[in-house]
């Protein structure tokens, strides 16, 4: 096929794990590590010149090992030294105002800076305001779309569940989202705006107390029954459910009061308090998927029915067709559809394919269309899949917004992190600008406790100013801005000695040895902290890398000693959710239960505060509470890595915020 | 005979029972949890009561020699559980994917076989010559290189030079042969080479060896075309070791399949393996394992039997 790239520098290095310093060395030093196909692909070089020469080093490995047979048969930057301790940090100032972040340059190891990200200001609800009012969302993009073909998905991870009440993970709805709908969700052409989509329109109550949604008249489940407000009511209580579990949907909990079907096309969603300004962006997330009261009411293995997804009766724009058990499924266009027009390809097939090599041919050999949920590959390789994808004008790789979290949780309730001021020192010793550059290639933003870039964040220029997060140009002045990807900066001086200090008050002048428990995929964190903390703190880490399921079990389970390492990936940019997803008490990634009341407090009045201006402050209030560093984790980096694959022939794709929301695909159409 | 039979027999049994225990012990040794697992590990949000329903519902909160006892209890009856993660029974899984694993060996097998014994034999006859010395070079690699490497090797130069690869949607091969072919051929060929290099190098030196005997001599003292001599006389007694590895490489075929079928999206039990041990899918782990086990077992069975019918020594012994 004319047009096609030709396999490259990413083929070949799919296959060289890079070690953390060969990326250090590269980012920082320049210096030419042992291995000549990493610095190519790091350095972000045409790699189209390199194909020729990546098939010769292939053959000549190749040969070399056989020869080989045959015979057979025969320093890091160190951080600044210590100078005089400083007062405590400053709290946070700035009121919240969105900043547009300081310009940066990329860090070396990439070569094509990360897509600026797209991230909502999400509106608080107003009483009584009718939305989403009788127009069709998709009346803007319906008439410009071709139809026809049959957009074929790549996808790296089985669904855990297709009933999306059950399914705890974005491959879920990657897979099932199609064939439902949701009240409502982000507009596909914005992915900032909640629009209707089983919904034509809502409206508050005057007393921020009830939503009520009118549902599209014509919307019709794929045995031919209407849709009804019973399936809505029916469906919001199941997500709610206590003794089942419900991973996603429950996060509905805090909110939901109960609901009444009004007449056939109107529900009343009562909610528990005035005003939850995250509860329509969380109905607005896949998972809260609309489901068939007929069907599924009353059924023995209600729990099981819509896991076999042949039995789904759906209301989405496509129909379930086939399913090879762990290799894919196919969808066929639903011609009863109400929303007139869509979908406009006439099916969709997905293809599982875990083996990374074979992804990237499958691409190049035009055997799939789109990514759309999440690649397989290693951020190495999607950095150079995307340098090459996009230098040829191929398409677009895709990052969501910086709302992923990377951070270590600590055994608080043990020394010697039962000190807060030990927990002060890693806070402010750790060099969050060198885990961001050499972990996530720049893809990435400080460690700030809300969502970088929103309505919810402090500016760059407010963060640069943070203790443990300050950085000194090469004339030793306070660099204000961005510092990830910026060349010849190092952590400010006064933060080293002041969490030096803190060690030394705490009795831990000498260190201590520490365990540090994480997963393959996130073992780059450990390897760099280790440097950090033992040059800055002499703490020593014993490194114990597991894959997933351990970790996470010794997280739940609190079956760790010292440090465990994870991510977090919201589903909406809402403090409520990072609030109930890590800061308090009960939430998944606070497995001990680390409760500062002041947080409680402040996520109490935020929760329903309708004048915005006022829930930035306390949500400002909650970040200089949360700077201390005394809490149960570090926050190291927000990160938004390259992951959706949109060639030029897919149209109407916009990214979306967080990876958990979006990925219906009724919206999109080919056009070669 | 009769006794040696049952003396293999009684070494088979308990080593299925040990292939058991071990299949089950090994995942309960290994960290992890199928429950949290399932609710998304790293990616998942969830909370203790969440995975409290979890557990109860997959049965892991039991005691484990229960959790033995029910597993050996099912199986006697012909019931390999369901799976935790793909929710259908493990024996339609093993049925769907058996076959398809047993089709790549077959093809992997065969496709060695039909080349190497022609490689070895004309190395040893052409001893020394240019072909000996290139079908050396295309065995040492054989033996050396990973049979990954070599599948990627396929997929990079297929993709690369011929812009084509393996369709990715698998057709049944009595459904579709021709599309079957096209998606395992390469496979196939990337887990056959390394078969195909043993037992290229193993033709070579047998042949090499019975071309030096008395009764070759004799047969081309007594005029025979040389053809007749290698073809009727040396190949037939030269191939009698080469027969005997098949068994073994069928049982290495059978695991080389895990990460070839990776590569190349072949729906087998390998994938099924890979996913299932991520995932802490135990009921699937192991089944597999013994399943396999019980395939390794079965073919050094009949070698065995094979040994014992073609060597009178080693029965008597």
């Amino acid at each position: 096929m004319a047009g096609l790239p030709e396999m490259t520098g990413l083929w070949l290095t799919a296959q060289v794990d890079i070690p953390p310093t060969a990326a250090y060395y590269v980012a920082h030093t320049k210096a030419i590590p042992q291995n000549i196909i990493v610095i190519s692909y790091l350095k972000g070089q045409d790699m189209s010149k390199l194909s020729k020469f990546n098939i010769r080093i292939l053959i000549s490995v190749s040969v070399m090992l056989a020869a080989i047979a045959a015979a057979a048969c025969g320093s890091a930057e160190q951080p600044t030294a210590a100078p005089p301790p400083t007062a405590a940090p400053a709290a946070p100032s700035g009121a919240g105002a969105t900043a547009t972040p300081a310009p940066t340059a990329m860090p070396a190891a990439t070569a094509t800076p990360a897509s600026p990200p797209q991230i909502a200001t999400v509106e608080v609800p107003t009483p009584g305001v009718v939305e989403s009012a009788a127009e069709k969302p998709w009346a803007s993009f319906a008439a410009q779309a071709k139809h026809g073909g049959t957009l074929r998905n790549a996808e790296a991870v089985l669904p855990d569940h297709w009933d999306l009440h059950q399914s705890c993970c974005n491959p879920g709805p990657a897979a099932s989202r199609d064939l439902f709908n949701n009240l409502v969700m982000y507009d596909p052409t914005d992915q900032k705006t909640i629009v209707g989509d089983l919904a034509q329109s809502w409206e508050w109550a005057p007393d921020g107390l009830s939503v009520t949604f009118r549902i599209w008249e014509n919307a019709v489940w794929s045995d031919g029954q209407p849709v009804t407000a019973d399936d809505v009511v029916f469906s919001l209580n199941r997500m709610v459910e206590d003794g089942v579990s419900r991973p996603r949907v429950k996060n509905l909990r805090p909110y939901y009061d109960g609901s009444e079907a009004v007449d056939p096309a109107t529900a009343k969603v009562n909610t528990k308090f005035p005003n939850p300004a995250a509860f329509l962006p969380f109905l607005a997330v896949d998972f809260m998927s609309i489901q068939p009261k007929h069907v599924l009411e009353g059924r023995a293995d209600v729990e099981e029915f819509f896991d076999e997804p042949a039995n789904i009766v759906g209301s989405g724009a496509y129909l379930f067709v086939s399913h090879e058990l762990g290799q894919g499924w196919v969808f066929e266009k639903n011609p009863n559809y109400f929303k007139d027009g869509l979908p406009f390809a006439d099916g969709k097939e997905t293809f599982v394919i875990k083996d990374k090599d074979r992804f990237v041919t499958a691409f190049m050999t035009d055997q799939i269309d789109i990514v759309h949920r999440g690649s397989l590959l290693p951020l190495t390789d999607m950095v150079s899949f995307k340098n090459e994808w996009e230098s040829k004008g191929l398409g677009v790789v895709y990052s969501p917004g910086f709302t992923l979290q990377g951070l270590t949780n600590m055994k608080w309730t043990a020394p010697p992190f039962d000190d807060p001021r030990v927990r002060r020192a890693i806070f402010l010793a750790i060099d969050r600008k060198e885990l961001a550059d050499i972990d996530k290639l720049g893809f990435a933003k400080m460690g700030q406790p809300f969502f970088p870039g929103t309505q919810w964040a402090s500016s760059d220029e407010e963060v640069a100013k943070w203790p443990g997060f300050r950085y000194v140009d090469e004339s030793g002045e306070l660099y204000l801005g961005d510092p990830i990807g910026v060349d010849g900066l190092t952590k400010h001086p006064d933060d080293i000695a002041e969490a030096q200090r803190l060690m030394a008050e705490a009795g831990y002048g000498d260190g201590f040895t520490a365990n540090y428990h994480t997963y393959t995929a996130n073992k780059n964190v450990p390897v760099i902290l280790k440097q950090q903390l033992q040059n800055i703190l002499n703490i020593e880490l014993n490194i114990n890398i597991t894959d997933t399921a351990a970790t996470i079990a010794a997280e739940q389970g609190v079956d760790f000693s010292h440090f465990v390492s994870v991510h977090n990936g919201p589903n909406i940019v809402d403090p409520d959710d990072l609030m109930s997803g890590v800061y308090l008490a009960g939430a998944p990634r606070n497995p001990i239960d680390y409760e500062d009341p002041m947080i409680r407090d402040i996520f109490e009045r935020q929760k329903s505060e309708p004048d915005l201006a006022k829930r930035q402050a306390l949500i400002r209030e909650a970040e200089a509470i949360i700077l201390k560093g005394e809490h149960h984790m570090i926050q190291y980096y927000w990160y938004g890595d390259p992951r959706w694959i949109v060639p030029n022939h897919v149209k109407n794709y916009v990214p979306r915020q967080t990876v958990q929301y979006g990925m219906g695909t009724e919206h999109l159409w080919m056009e070669r | 005979m009769t006794g040696y039979i049952l003396q293999r027999l009684a070494l088979f049994i308990p080593t299925l029972i040990l292939a058991s225990f071990l299949a089950f012990a090994i995942m309960r040794i290994l960290p992890g949890d199928p429950a949290i697992a399932m609710l998304g590990g790293a990616e998942g949000s969830f909370t203790q009561e969440d995975l409290d329903v979890v557990r109860e519902k997959l049965g892991t909160n039991r005691p484990l020699h229960i959790q033995y006892g029910t597993w050996i209890r099912d199986l006697f009856q012909g019931n390999l559980s369901e799976s935790y993660f793909f929710r259908v029974p493990v024996s339609q899984l093993m049925t769907d994917r058996f076959p398809v694993s047993t089709q790549l060996a077959v093809m992997a097998l065969l496709l060695s076989y039909v080349v190497a014994v022609p490689l070895g034999v004309l190395s040893a006859v052409k001893q020394d010559s240019w072909f000996d010395h290139a079908a050396k070079i295309f065995t040492i690699a054989g033996v050396a290189l990973p049979t990954f490497w070599v599948g990627i090797l396929i997929l990079f130069v297929l993709g690369n030079y011929f812009n084509w690869v393996p369709p990715l949607d698998y057709a049944n091969f009595w459904e579709n042969p021709l599309i079957n072919l096209q998606q395992m051929i390469f496979p196939a060929v990337a887990l056959g080479y390394f078969n195909t290099a043993f037992a290229a190098r193993l033709t070579r030196s047998t042949m090499l060896e019975v071309m030096h005997e008395d009764y070759i001599r004799t047969a081309r003292s007594k005029g025979l075309k040389e053809a007749v001599v290698i073809g009727r006389h040396a190949v037939k007694n030269a191939f009698l070791p080469v027969v005997t590895i098949v068994g073994f490489q069928l049982g290495r075929l059978f695991g080389g399949a895990v990460v070839i079928e990776a590569i190349f999206v072949v729906p087998g039990v390998g994938t099924l393996l890979v996913d299932s041990v991520l995932i802490r899918d135990y009921p699937v782990v192991q089944a597999v394992i013994l399943m396999i086990a019980l395939i390794v077992l079965g073919l050094n069975l009949v070698v065995d039997l094979l040994y014992g019918w073609l060597n009178p020594r080693i029965r008597y012994a």
